[in-house]
């Protein structure tokens, strides 16, 4: 797995590191600190500063894993206009990146680039969920990135993973990191699937029973709850206030058709913790 | 305890037989199953003959779906007996089953829905309210030995921990005290154990007296749905029979955890 943690010089991608740290050395992912800056001619003071804070915050949690070899912000390149990077190789490879430009123009262009599988940035914590000069920036991220999307609102470890799955179109992958955010959260994991009035499919049903083995072979513990679709929205504003959300976004999802693409931003939003969406 | 055990081929089933085969790791039970193949109206044809065969062919039909749950569940647990496989209405069956073959528990898996209405469809129905022995509504599969009594304003506590105690005295279930109040706040409280009142006080006095191992005693002060979701950990929650709406009820629907009827 490729995760690429998309930062800036603020304490909300402080916060986010020590969360980031934990989840890929726990899947052994290689991992990218994506910097962005708004100049493009050199390479901001304060970024650096605050790129050898978020390295370090790494490797005190992989220190005896061996995952990742240190990197030197002195080793920095410039690849192409605006762009740096160093990267390194243990059993993982771990590299910094410092893009310059449009915030969200960057983070898109480095996730195409490396083909990543999760993107994790924070946001302030209030309702507007900011980037400090970049309104709405992980909403647009959530919107418009290919892959899975974490968005940190707040560092506070959740208690539970409220996942919405769609039953009949679930991916391996989508199983497997629901199941490290609930190892990495140390948390209770409720399944919500979805039933329409007339009640829930059998094909429904069985995936049902394929999830939850999936998980108690894993010997995790889940709950299992059926939400009426035409409840959905209200029951996922709901569950932002027990825990992080997982919501299945992928192509042949029921969910992304039930599910405006505003609702995700508002959903974003209006959280209290974090916001997981799974591609 | 005899306990029954009710399966379909469904989800709420899987759930349920997995359930029922940690408590028979749990505690002295005699696990019995029953199936029945209700046929819809326009199936209850012919007579003699004709209609034998038309059951017959709807009880294999129910036998080959519980003989496949089982196998896909693959439970450890051994069952007193083969799968009993009835054709005709499931209340009225299943009560009749109780009766007559002097069950200590109904057991059946409902899955958690979001819809309190579901939930009290259920308790109100004929089967929950004229069960003759306490009945377990199977929500989900939760791994502990501890169980929930749950106490609130005018509840029959004597009831409540006698039945417990029926059931579960030779069994390794310790218990914890839940008494709720009801408070719309933003974050559920504990408040002092004196608010607990009269009954809280009378079953502590009443579990002690029964030897039944009493871990902690808390007052919970919040919404159904905070204290629903704190007993989510428990192996389920012990409770009466709501005979009507009431918050006290709303916990009940909301909990993920299982729910043991007394």
């Amino acid at each position: 797995m490729r995760i690429i943690a998309a930062v800036d010089t603020k304490s909300y991608s402080d916060e986010i590191m020590d969360y980031v740290a934990r989840l890929a050395a726990n899947t052994w992912s290689d991992l990218t600190l994506l910097a962005i800056q708004s100049g493009n001619t050199k390479i901001e003071e304060n970024l650096i500063q605050a790129i050898v804070r978020y390295r370090n915050t790494v490797f005190e949690h992989e220190e005896d894993a061996g995952l990742y070899a240190p990197v030197s912000m002195t080793e920095l390149k410039e690849t192409a206009k605006g762009r740096w990077e160093v990267s390194s190789r243990a059993r993982k490879e771990f590299s910094v990146v410092i893009r310059g430009g449009d915030a969200r123009r960057e983070i898109l262009a480095e996730v195409a680039e490396r083909n990543a599988d999760l993107v994790i940035l924070g946001c302030t914590k209030g309702i507007d969920c900011i980037w400090e000069g970049e309104a709405y920036l992980p909403q647009k991220i959530a919107r418009d990135a290919p892959c899975s999307v974490l968005v940190i609102k707040s560092a506070r470890k959740p208690d539970q993973i409220v996942a919405f799955l769609d039953q009949t179109n679930v991916s391996q992958e989508s199983l497997e990191m629901i199941n490290q955010m609930v190892t990495v959260n140390n948390a209770g994991l409720k399944i919500v699937g979805l039933k329409t009035p007339k009640g829930v499919k059998g094909d429904v049903e069985k995936k049902m029973v394929e999830i939850l083995k999936y998980y108690n072979e894993r010997e995790i513990g889940a709950w299992i709850k059926l939400v009426d679709t035409e409840n959905l929205e209200e029951y996922v504003a709901q569950s932002t206030r027990e825990g992080m959300v997982a919501l299945w976004m992928g192509k042949e999802s029921i969910l992304s058709k039930i599910f405006a693409r505003g609702l995700i931003e508002k959903l974003i939003s209006n959280t209290q913790s974090s916001v997981l969406l799974l591609r | 305890m005899k306990a029954l055990l009710y399966l379909n081929e469904d989800l709420a089933s899987s759930i349920a037989i997995r359930y029922a085969d940690y408590l028979c790791s749990a505690a002295d039970v005699q696990l019995h199953i029953i199936h029945i193949e209700e046929p819809d109206t326009r199936q209850q044809a012919g007579t003699g003959w004709v209609r034998r065969t038309w059951e017959s062919g709807m009880q294999e039909t129910g036998a080959q779906a519980v003989k496949r749950i089982i196998r896909t569940e693959n439970v450890k647990c051994h069952f007193a007996g083969p799968p009993k496989i009835i054709v005709g209405d499931k209340e009225f069956e299943t009560l009749r089953e109780l009766r007559m073959g002097g069950f200590d528990l109904y057991m059946e898996g409902h899955i958690d829905t979001s819809s309190t209405d579901d939930f009290y469809s259920i308790v109100s129905s004929k089967l929950y309210s004229q069960a003759p022995c306490p009945t377990l509504m199977i929500k989900n599969l939760t791994v502990s030995q501890t169980a929930a009594i749950f106490l609130a304003n005018a509840v029959d506590y004597q009831r409540l921990v006698t039945r417990f105690h029926d059931l579960f005295h030779n069994s390794k279930f310790d218990a914890d005290i839940i008494y709720f109040k009801s408070s719309e706040q933003s974050e559920l409280t504990f408040m002092d154990i004196s608010e607990g009142g009269s009954i809280l006080k009378e079953t502590e006095k009443l579990l002690k007296h029964t030897g039944i191992p009493v871990n902690k005693t808390s007052v919970l002060c919040g919404t159904p749905e905070q204290a629903g979701d704190f007993l989510r950990n428990y192996a389920f929650v012990a409770a009466n029979l709501p005979v009507r709406k009431s918050l006290r009820a709303e916990v009940l629907a909301h909990t993920p955890a299982s729910v043991l009827f007394c």
